[in-house]
């Protein structure tokens, strides 16, 4: 039987002002990259940008996961909604810099799910197996809360959020 | 009183907390996720938004706290700033205006191991587990809330 536990659920995070768009969306892209979550071929499950006059609006929605096991694998999503994103000249530190004025919101979920390896166990394989991995079950959770809840904290350290 | 799934610990519509002048935020804000982690929550964070105003910014933040107690009982808290209101930036910390929510819940069998059962599971919790209830498990969970209120007001400069 196939497994899946949620940890987050579309934990939302929302901050409307001005904030570099470009370097926001390629440092959380890094992110994943570099803790192993980032597959180039399904991490950008859809991207939709509409102009609406001088404003823009995306609609993104990434998917990320990590092969834990033979029998489990770790999964951070994240869907970006950004409304009436307009570039506005910002002076910092005495440079004036291309900044986006904008509504930011992001939904962050993690959960641990089962492949299909676990799923077609049969007979005593499945008794023996889920003997083993309930205890390990609750290490993967441990480890996946605290990694999405860093997910989560840097996504509001990058907009300057409270964390 | 029949002992359902659920048990609110809160009065029907949460500790109310209504506050405005000087406080700092930062300090609330860190205040109250260290108290889930202290107090043994897995912490989530449901909300947390800024939006930049003219007259200051504002603030929602919903915070909530899970504990598992046992194999049993599952102990929920939400302390939700459903709003924080012109926000100004003062020499040390903060003047805004808060309105403030904590609700507690016990859950009873949060593993749904009794779902197939429910006449056992509404004997179980009413007859067995009752006195259990009332004198372990709510005791716990409302001082755990009482204590988050004193420290959220605390942190609100009011009078606890």
């Amino acid at each position: 039987m196939k497994i899946k536990i949620d940890l987050l659920k579309e934990q939302k995070i929302k901050f409307e002002g001005v904030t570099d768009f470009g370097e926001l969306y390629k440092y959380l892209k890094l992110w994943l990259g570099d803790n192993g979550y980032a597959n180039e071929r399904n991490l950008e499950q859809r991207y939709i940008e509409r102009i609406k006059g001088d404003k823009k609006q995306y609609e993104i929605f990434w998917h990320g996961e990590k092969k834990k096991s033979d029998f489990f694998k770790y999964n951070i999503d994240v869907a970006f909604l950004i409304l009436g994103l307009a570039d506005v000249e910002v002076e910092q530190n005495g440079v004036k810099r291309k900044m986006q004025k904008a509504s930011y919101e992001f939904k962050v979920s993690s959960y641990l799910e089962s492949t299909p390896a676990w799923d077609n166990l049969k007979g005593f394989q499945r008794i023996y197996y889920n003997l083993i991995m309930r205890k390990r079950i609750n290490d993967y959770l441990g480890e996946l809360y605290d990694k999405s809840a860093k997910f989560h904290s840097y996504i509001k350290e990058l907009l300057g959020l409270r964390d | 009183m029949v002992i359902g799934k659920e048990i609110d610990i809160h009065p029907s519509k949460g500790i109310v907390i209504r506050y405005k002048g000087a406080f700092d935020l930062d300090s609330l804000y860190k205040s109250v996720k260290s108290w889930f982690s202290a107090n043994s929550y897995d912490y989530y964070e449901k909300e947390n938004t800024e939006k930049t105003k003219p007259q200051g910014n504002s603030v929602i933040l919903k915070m909530n706290g899970v504990k598992d107690v046992d194999d049993y009982v599952e102990f929920r808290i939400d302390a939700i700033f459903e709003e924080i209101l012109r926000i100004k930036k003062l020499e040390k910390g903060h003047h805004g205006e808060v309105r403030a929510i904590i609700k507690a819940v016990m859950v009873l069998d949060y593993r749904s191991s009794w779902k197939s059962y429910p006449f056992l599971f509404h004997l179980y919790n009413n007859i067995i587990l009752k006195r259990k209830i009332h004198n372990y498990y709510w005791p716990r969970i409302y001082d755990d809330m009482m204590d988050l209120n004193s420290l959220i007001k605390s942190k609100l400069n009011m009078v606890e």
